[in-house]
């Protein structure tokens, strides 16, 4: 096979979630190869049976409760490893490692943050969420407040994040496909949406929990193999492959040291920032704590998730810094001017190839499609839950909804975000995603976790706290992001950013907060009285689970 | 729940006992977690030399990594404990207070 192309396009994928745009490839035009017969028959497998899945998880899925949640009856084990598979998307494996192999230490932050809010998540939010809530974090948000507003504003921090995350796996999976089948760019992307349609109308929760749970287990087995296959060259001694690498890389002992990849406080802080609290408010990720029985099982559903992550990314650290012994430097991953083929973000496979041969190379190309469609189809189930369940029968709805018009909702609203982002990642075929994922955490950071946290945990938020909370932590992040180097000048063409870093969440997060608090303290009025004194129930509720009803029965 | 449902549980002694035990033990864990990752953070942003320098003499592995690796693997031991010490004991006192209070 060519695996110069296939390089070229894979890199595409590795882009989204991370803030190292500048070592992402410019998504260039792909010439159609000669096509690797492993990656398209694993691929064929793959999704010849998740469809299968679709079609048993259909005939179960009859109510907005199996819809939304899979009628709570996921098991905890089952649930987690869904959980892991969502979060260890094609981003973290490609994207990490790449990082790692650029500029060594720096990149760790990366891994180290998803592995600081994982068990956060446990402390201080998962039992609490599926005790007060019933199919999304909105129905939390709003449980003391006044509906409408703090739906509305939570509901667009939500769509945001769904959005763009979406356009970045979108772009990545259309380059894979269009690669591995020949087919044109469009096509691959009416592929995508397609499947992903399929999965997310038909098999709801139950569908998008198996395809999640079997490609989370393929990562695994991949990323471990490739990790043995590294510490078994250094004779399993952590130190050799940190020596070797020192040894290669033209940096040197730098790699082993802060500095490379940033060096400004701020910009650190706020990358440190985004990854754990913006993982803390994602919608996709907190809509999955309502598909298990009780709080209990949302308890050992986050254990179970943040062992396999835990696990992943100490590979991923060994994988990374094991590339630049074995990838750096050999002429079969470099072109003739001596650049990595496909750029930074194609590492691992590169390292792959190098130690498992083409037969590997074609299973983990598979299993990067298959992740892309896992996290789609998550990503497209929590922004249809928010269309159907939150702003349409919980906002603008006057009459009660039965569930077959919510499920009929939530279908329409499937299909309308497979041809958003049909239609978007034609738009963006040619732009750089890195900076659209990173918008996504980023969001998630300054508008929905704040807002969470402290519906949450602190009894005087009002409504008018929430909402203003909300639209400060909306305009900054996406203002400072459309001023910084991502957009103002990769995308405008301006020479200087105004503002000079990639993540704007080092200011955008703690004024969300401070608008919260202010908006809050300042509100005097009877709604606000009112909404504080509902505090005490909610505070029984979210510690005990007295009082829950609906996606409890079962 | 009605209001005074509310008052009878806030005021029950278990309830208290529950609330206390497990906001200390989640507070407590939050707090560790968060101080490994902002000593990383800040480490990283303000000590640099101390993150590079090595744990031992004529060692590859850093202060740096070595806080990395150590931030990580307490993520997992902490939910360990926390999901081993939540069944064996909130749970319980849990079950307890409910029964009391007339739901199960």
């Amino acid at each position: 096979m060519s695996k110069k192309t296939v390089f070229a396009i894979l890199a595409t994928i590795g882009a989204p979630g991370m803030a190292f745009a500048a070592t992402a490839v410019p998504l260039g035009e792909v010439d159609k190869q000669p096509l690797n017969i492993t990656a398209i028959a694993m691929f064929f497998i793959f999704v010849m049976a998740t469809l299968g899945i679709t079609w048993w998880a259909a005939r179960h899925t009859k109510t907005k409760d199996d819809f939304y949640a899979a009628g709570g009856g996921i098991k905890p084990w089952q649930n987690g490893t869904a959980i892991a598979g969502d979060f260890m998307s094609a981003a973290t494996f490609l994207g990490i490692t790449g990082a790692i192999y650029g500029f060594g230490f720096d990149a760790l932050i990366l891994a180290v943050g998803v592995m600081a809010a994982w068990p956060v998540i446990l402390f201080l939010i998962a039992e609490r969420l599926r005790n007060l809530g019933s199919y999304t974090f909105i129905d939390v948000v709003s449980y003391r407040l006044e509906k409408k507003p703090i739906r509305i504003i939570s509901a667009i921090g939500s769509l945001s994040v769904v959005i763009f995350y979406l356009i970045a796996q979108m772009v990545g999976a259309g380059k894979l496909i269009q690669l591995l089948f020949g087919l044109d760019y469009v096509y691959a992307v009416i592929l995508v949406s397609f499947l992903m349609i399929c999965y997310v109308s038909f098999g709801g929760m139950l569908a998008t929990t198996w395809v999640q749970l079997i490609k989370a287990i393929l990562l695994l087995i991949g990323g471990t193999f490739i990790a043995f296959m590294v510490m078994k060259s250094f004779n399993f001694s952590f130190e050799a492959v940190l020596g070797s690498a020192t040894k290669v890389h033209p940096k040197g002992n730098a790699i082993l040291a802060p500095g490379l990849w940033m060096t400004s406080p701020v910009a650190i802080i706020s990358i440190g920032l985004t990854m754990m609290f913006g993982i803390m408010g994602l919608p996709h990720i907190l809509m999955r704590f309502f598909t298990v029985k009780d709080a209990k099982d949302a308890r050992k559903s986050v254990f179970v998730a943040t062992t396999l992550m835990g696990y992943f990314y100490i590979l991923i650290i060994i994988i990374g810094f094991g590339a630049m012994t074995f990838v750096m430097g050999n002429p079969d991953y470099h072109d003739a001017v001596g650049k990595i083929l496909g750029g930074g973000n194609m590492v691992a496979l590169h390292l792959t190839h190098f130690m498992g041969g083409n037969l590997m190379l074609g299973f983990m190309s598979a299993v990067a499609f298959a992740t892309i469609l896992a996290v789609v189809a998550g990503l497209t189930l929590a922004g249809a839950a928010t269309i159907a369940h939150d702003l349409y029968a919980k906002t603008f709805k006057t009459t009660p909804t039965t569930s077959v018009e919510e499920i009929r909702v939530s279908r329409i609203a499937t299909f309308a975000l497979g041809g958003i982002s049909v239609v978007l990642g034609i738009a963006f075929e040619h732009q750089n995603v890195a900076f659209v994922a990173s918008l996504a955490l980023a969001i998630a950071a300054s508008v929905n976790f704040p807002i969470l946290i402290m519906s949450m945990y602190w009894r005087g938020m009002t409504t008018s706290g929430a909402v203003a909370g909300g639209v400060v932590g909306l305009v900054l992040s996406i203002g400072l992001i459309i001023l910084g180097p991502g957009v103002w000048v990769s995308v405008i063409g301006n020479a200087e950013p105004v503002y000079p870093h990639i993540y704007p969440t080092f200011y955008s997060m703690p004024l969300a907060f401070a608008a919260i608090w202010l908006f809050s303290v300042l509100d005097k009025s009877a709604r606000a009285k009112n909404e504080i004194a509902r505090f005490d129930e909610q505070y029984v509720r979210s510690e005990t689970g007295i009082g829950i009803s609906g996606a409890s029965k079962h | 729940m009605s209001l005074p449902e509310t008052e009878k549980c806030l005021a029950h002694p278990k309830f208290k006992q529950l609330v206390h035990a497990r906001g200390r033990f989640s507070f407590l864990f939050s707090l560790i977690i968060t101080a490994g990752y902002g000593f990383f953070v800040l480490g990283m942003s303000y000590a640099p030399r101390f993150m590079s320098s090595p744990i031992q003499e004529g060692r590859m592995m850093t202060y740096g990594i070595l806080t990395a690796v150590l931030v990580i693997v307490s993520g997992m031991v902490c939910s360990g404990i926390y999901i081993w010490w939540a069944n064996r004991k909130f749970d319980v006192l849990k079950a307890e207070l409910l029964k009391e209070l007339g739901y199960e």
